[in-house]
């Protein structure tokens, strides 16, 4: 149970850090453009 | 005289082994048949049933010459099982070619290899003519070509072994990789596996939902989003159709495979670290700190040298043609936002260099990404700042240094040096496939992206790749794809073994004939 909680909560961070990351680069590119 | 039945030849110890690899990704073959017979698509049926049919015959006699080695149990060696790694994806080239083939959407046996090798090395460069008419079948095929590469067909092999292999190790670090999970090979090859169907069904799934949103059919999103998945995760670049990403007009399409292709880029004990709870991992790890660093330095001098140039008026087209195609390069995805020929028309000298350098650099290690890897790049430059570090301090003072990957390692002269090396090899297959290229009369800025995007497995094109580029560069491309995908050692055991074969046979014949002639 515990086990399978940490994997959920792993997948869970990988996904959230890339969204995370890629919202990073997103706001970078904004202000290179402006 | 004694027989001595108990000792195994080296030939039958990698035939039997190869033999395995090869019947077990043969077998994989019945799903596009399958895919075939539920669309209807019998010719495509047909070609997979024969397809089927002589690798189950090929991997058979393999397997059968050397029937010995699992009746006395041999130990495999560590030169066994790089032979065996190169061998079998050699054999599997040409068993999997035999459907393209077939098909009639390929123009040669050799552009049929090509499009298999660049399946197998996550590359996504294709030869493949009138993509957006393939049958349901062959672009399942072409998909998991992809998937299966990504992981490894000798992963896959370990992971269907019924019983531990003594020497499973020796095979699996054959492919290039070295990370150990837990224990013992067959379970870290389960893991693997585990990790990539969980991401498939959740990736798919999303990816399946985006594309029924954006305005595909169920069946049509649902098979899209199962080969733009297989594509990403395993870092490919096959696409289901000629324009690439740009078919399907979306941010969020692009969006949700910008996410699986960076993930899929990651090394694979990273993400078992990840779900093992240690979630701090994803920071601490010099995989994912090199990631970062070099991504964001390039995505931010390609947005500010492409400005210049006012090719994109926004910051979201900015965002789709600009970004997506550079950490596309950066993964070694080569999914593409942009057409081949606009690399070259309109990106510029100083768009070309940076996709260049972010593809050689490449993912992480022991992942389906290509390139000569972050955690290479984190290492050398480690290295760098500690032999600076060592000139500064007294002569007496003794530093251990050591850098964080998965776990702490020691930063030594001889991880550098092997980092190093393998850097120059990379480097050497990248310089050589530059020169093939302006041999042949193509620019220096594309050959070189061209040879880049081959060296680091990306699979992004600026026109070069095509059905009619001359067949030694395809032959060359082939090689460069297999060398930088099993990362050089297994390839140099292989041309080494047979070499050493050749040499023997040689010598024995020439004391024979001299024995003759006395």
């Amino acid at each position: 149970m515990q086990r399978k909680t940490n994997q959920t909560k792993g997948l869970f961070s990988e996904l959230l850090g890339t969204f995370i990351y890629t919202g990073f680069i997103l706001i970078i590119t904004a202000v290179i453009m402006r | 005289m004694k027989i001595r039945t108990n000792i195994v030849s080296s030939i039958e110890i990698i035939s039997y082994y190869t033999g395995y690899v090869v019947l077990c990704t043969a077998l994989l073959l019945i799903i596009p048949a399958l895919t075939a017979l539920i669309f209807m698509e019998w010719n495509a049926m047909l070609d997979f049933l024969i397809s089927v049919a002589i690798a189950t015959i090929v991997g058979i006699a393999l397997a059968g010459i050397g029937w010995r080695t699992k009746q006395v149990k041999a130990n495999i060696q560590w030169k066994h099982g790089f032979v065996i790694a190169a061998l079998s994806w050699f054999v599997l080239m040409i068993l999997c070619a035999i459907p393209y083939r077939l098909s009639g959407h390929i123009g040669s046996m050799l552009d049929a290899c090509f499009d298999v090798m660049s399946g197998f090395t996550t590359t996504g460069l294709v030869l493949t003519q009138d993509l957006d008419h393939l049958s349901n079948a062959l672009n399942m095929w072409r998909h998991m070509l992809t998937f299966i590469g990504g992981q490894g067909m000798v992963v896959l092999a370990l992971t269907i072994i019924a019983k531990e292999t003594s020497g499973a190790y020796r095979l699996y670090v054959g492919e290039a990789k070295d990370i150990e999970l837990v224990p013992n090979v067959k379970g870290t090859t389960r893991i693997i596996w585990k990790i990539s169907m969980i991401y498939l069904a959740v990736g798919t799934a999303a990816l399946w939902i985006d594309g029924m949103v954006i305005g595909l059919k169920p069946v049509s999103a649902f098979l899209h989003a199962l080969y733009i998945f297989e594509s990403s995760w395993s870092t490919g670049g096959f696409a289901p159709m000629t324009q690439n990403m740009m078919y399907y007009h979306s941010l969020s399409y692009e969006t949700i495979t910008i996410v699986i292709f960076i993930l899929g880029s990651f090394n694979f004990g990273l993400h078992y670290a990840m779900w093992q709870g240690k979630r701090n991992e994803l920071v601490k790890n010099i995989e994912t700190q090199s990631f970062f660093i070099t991504s964001t330095i390039a995505c931010m001098l390609a947005v500010y040298g492409l400005s210049k140039a006012h090719l994109y008026p926004n910051t979201i087209s900015a965002f789709r043609r600009i970004i997506y195609n550079v950490l596309s390069a950066h993964t070694t995805t080569g999914f593409g936002s942009v057409y081949a020929r606009q690399f070259a028309l309109e990106w510029g000298d100083f768009g070309i260099l940076i996709m260049v350098v972010v593809m050689l650099i490449g993912g992480s290690a022991c992942s389906t990404a290509g390139g000569f890897k972050g955690l290479r790049v984190g290492i050398v430059f480690k290295g760098l700042i500690m032999d600076v570090k060592k000139l500064l301090c007294s002569e007496r003072s003794r530093k251990a240094y050591k850098f964080h990957h998965i776990k702490d390692q020691i930063l030594d002269d001889s991880v550098v040096k092997s980092s190093s090396l393998i850097i120059i090899c990379y480097m050497a297959l990248f310089g050589i496939g530059t020169m093939m290229g302006t041999f042949y009369g193509y620019p220096l800025a594309s050959s070189a992206f061209e040879a880049a995007s081959v060296t680091g497995n990306v699979g992004l094109s600026i026109g070069v790749t095509s059905p009619a580029m001359p067949a030694v560069m395809k032959i060359y491309y082939i090689i460069a794809m297999y060398m930088g995908r099993l990362e050089f050692l297994s390839v140099f055991a292989l041309i080494g073994y047979v070499a050493g074969g050749i040499k023997k046979l040689c010598v024995k014949s020439l004391k024979l004939s001299l024995k003759i002639v006395s």
